[in-house]
């Protein structure tokens, strides 16, 4: 050998070469091997979607001919002007639930950044093996569409007419709706205090209604103060009943004296529809062992409601509201279409859970 | 800048006031009106300034020798203690003088609350203060007539004399819902305010329900309370179905007197409505009997 140094550093540069290529195409999610296990065949679809490489995403279903495009594009990136429309995925947590030689059961959870804070999706993926490859079996779409037609709507909406600042003093305004807080109550939890309970609008007119709690220590001092922020439904027609809830965290139940409520108050043009059904409401565990407050929201009017979120309130034996709970529904709700939804309950709390209710909050952005 | 001006110059006659001896001073009539010009006797024998300081107001006026001081309607708007001081040089004596309210000519009305539910007992107030012209509190007494009208009659209160410039009543609400119009009148003023009785609570809830195919249509029969005034539409009107697979509720609006839903059907279930603290019947729909 003439120049033995210059070869092998010739050769050692190819090989780093090589491998910083397979590293950087591993990193962008470019197959370069077969890929050895279920989980990085999830990993991989799941990095096209977060991408938004459709066909990419779509190359690594095993059923990629059965699955309408328009339909797997949906489903991961929604549509309607849903709160998917608004998020993007962070990241997903793979865990295997079985393995055969040639098919698996995967559990993801899709953990999705969204415009009203994080939301997590676990799905279970079938896997079967071709070749050397796992696929992902995605299940086929069965949403039934309802057929064309009109639906006549008896729309009923409230409007509000003031002096504005020109108004004389000593002249007539509107008063504010009558509100009562019908319950309150405050638990202590792990690592915070909550304070819940059920507001009810006792008037005529909807009322723009948001609860307020101040916390009291043994002194007589005002030490706190927080609102219900999304945790209740601020708009409330007559006669109806939203639950609130106000965290307060990194607090013990014993720095309190007393809790003063506060409801705020104001008269509020708004609209008596749509009207959504909270159907099949049942209490059940799902795969992970969590206690789950399930059902299906319903959509009783024709126009498209872009994002709904669902709050659940829980009662004792004694009719007292022990857990207020939420969640944001991801889909848009078409009419008349079934969208199903679930709420966790704390088990220690599901335990005694004896009655619940569920409202619904949603928001229209042609109506809003 | 007008009223700093004439802050400062009250605050250097004050000060003159202090060191100086007293002149004599003014003669102002006894009973002043709000809004009446008034001619004050000067007694100057050379020039001096006359100041008028009252509540909201301040004027200066150089005054010559036999001249009386003219205190127009303007300066004189304001019922309250005024205090009219004129200097002859460095001596300067004060006369304070009271510019009592005119008349009762505005009505401020203030009825509460602006909804009511029917049958309440002294649940409107009705509240009025007479103000003069010059938005005074017209102090002394004068008579009101407060009158609640609906669209089938009216009540007139008999005159009721106000106290310290403010009279006030207090009403029960009818048995009928609609409008009332509450209105006070003080001579040929008078002021008004729209109440909105409104039904109580519903009374008799009745739901019904018929089976369309694999859905249940319920119906509730018009919403009216327990004196036959028809609850506002708009109100909630929660439906509850319970089967197999668990518990359906729709919160429906009352939507021309009645409240309507649909839902699932698929077997034995019960169903049940309620409308605020008022429940009605129970349905049960398919199974054994």
């Amino acid at each position: 050998m003439k120049y033995p140094l210059a070869v092998t550093l010739c050769a050692v540069t190819l090989v780093l070469v090589a491998l910083g290529w397979l590293n950087s195409a591993k990193a962008s999610g470019v197959s370069l091997h077969p890929q050895a296990s279920p989980e990085e065949s999830v990993q991989n679809l799941f990095r096209a979607v977060r991408d938004r490489n459709w066909p990419k995403a779509q190359s690594q279903l095993a059923n990629a001919d059965q699955v309408d495009s328009s339909a797997f594009v949906y489903d991961l990136a929604g549509g309607d002007g849903s709160l998917r429309t608004y998020s993007t995925l962070e990241g997903v947590e793979v865990s295997v639930v079985h393995q055969n030689a040639d098919d698996a059961l995967v559990r993801a959870r899709l953990n999705w950044s969204t415009a009203v804070g994080s939301v997590s999706d676990t799905r279970d993926l079938k896997m079967v093996r071709q070749g050397d490859d796992w696929k992902v079996v995605w299940p086929v779409s069965q949403t039934s569409k309802i057929p064309a037609q009109v639906m006549s709507v008896n729309y009923l909406r409230w409007d509000v007419v003031n002096r504005g600042p020109e108004g004389d003093w000593g002249t007539a305004s509107i008063d504010p709706p009558k509100v009562r807080i019908i319950s309150m109550n405050a638990v202590e939890r792990p690592d915070s205090v909550i304070v819940m309970g059920e507001v009810v609008n006792e008037d005529t007119i909807p009322a723009y209604v948001n609860v307020n709690a101040a916390l009291i220590d043994s002194k007589g001092a005002e030490f706190r103060e927080e609102g219900s922020f999304d945790k209740v439904s601020h708009v409330l027609l007559p006669s109806q009943v939203t639950p609130y809830r106000i965290d307060f965290p990194r607090l013990r139940l014993n720095q309190v004296k007393q809790v003063r409520m506060d409801a705020k108050v104001a008269a509020i043009p708004a609209s008596a529809d749509p009207v959504i059904g909270v159907m099949n409401q049942r209490m059940e565990t799902d795969a992970l062992g969590k206690k789950l407050l399930s059902g299906d929201l319903v959509n009783q009017s024709g126009q498209t409601v872009n994002i709904a979120q669902v709050l659940a309130t829980c009662y004792d034996d004694n009719g007292k509201v022990i857990w207020v709970s939420d969640g944001y529904i991801d889909r848009a709700l078409l009419p008349m279409t079934p969208q199903a939804f679930a709420v966790d309950l704390p088990p220690d709390v599901a335990s005694h859970v004896q009655r619940f209710r569920v409202m619904v909050n949603h928001y229209t952005r042609s109506a809003s | 800048m007008r009223v700093a001006g004439g802050i400062l110059l009250m605050c250097s006659v004050f000060r003159v006031l202090s060191q100086a001896e007293t002149p004599p001073g003014l003669r102002l009539p006894a009973n002043v009106v709000a809004g009446e010009a008034v001619t004050v006797p000067s007694n100057a024998t050379g020039s001096a300034t006359f100041y008028l300081a009252g509540p909201g107001h301040v004027a200066k006026r150089n005054v010559q020798a036999g001249q009386n001081i003219q205190l127009s309607s303007a300066d004189l708007s304001i019922a309250g203690t005024y205090q009219a001081i004129i200097c002859y040089g460095d001596e300067c004596s004060i006369t304070n003088f009271y510019v009592a309210p005119d008349r009762g000519k505005e009505l401020v009305f203030l009825v509460h609350p602006s909804r009511i539910a029917v049958g309440q007992a002294n649940a409107i107030s009705a509240v009025t203060v007479a103000l003069d012209r010059f938005h005074n509190l017209a102090v002394q007494p004068e008579a009101v007539t407060f009158r609640a009208t609906t669209k089938e009659n009216g009540v007139s209160s008999p005159p009721q004399m106000t106290r310290n410039g403010i009279a006030w009543t207090r009403l029960n609400s009818g048995m009928k819902d609609g409008t009332v119009e509450i209105s006070v009148s003080l001579g040929q003023t008078s002021e008004r305010r729209v109440v909105q009785q409104v039904a109580s609570e519903p009374c008799h809830l009745h739901v019904s329900a018929e089976q369309k195919g694999n859905q249940v249509v319920l119906q509730t029969e018009p919403v009216r309370d327990c004196r036959g005034n028809a609850v506002p539409d708009g109100t909630i009107v929660t439906f509850t179905k319970t089967d197999k697979l668990g518990r359906s509720t729709v919160d429906a609006p009352i939507k021309k007197g009645v409240a309507r839903t649909e839902m699932a059907f698929g077997g034995s279930a019960t169903i049940s409505v309620a409308c605020g603290v008022v429940v009605g019947n129970d349905i049960r729909m398919g199974g054994p009997r």
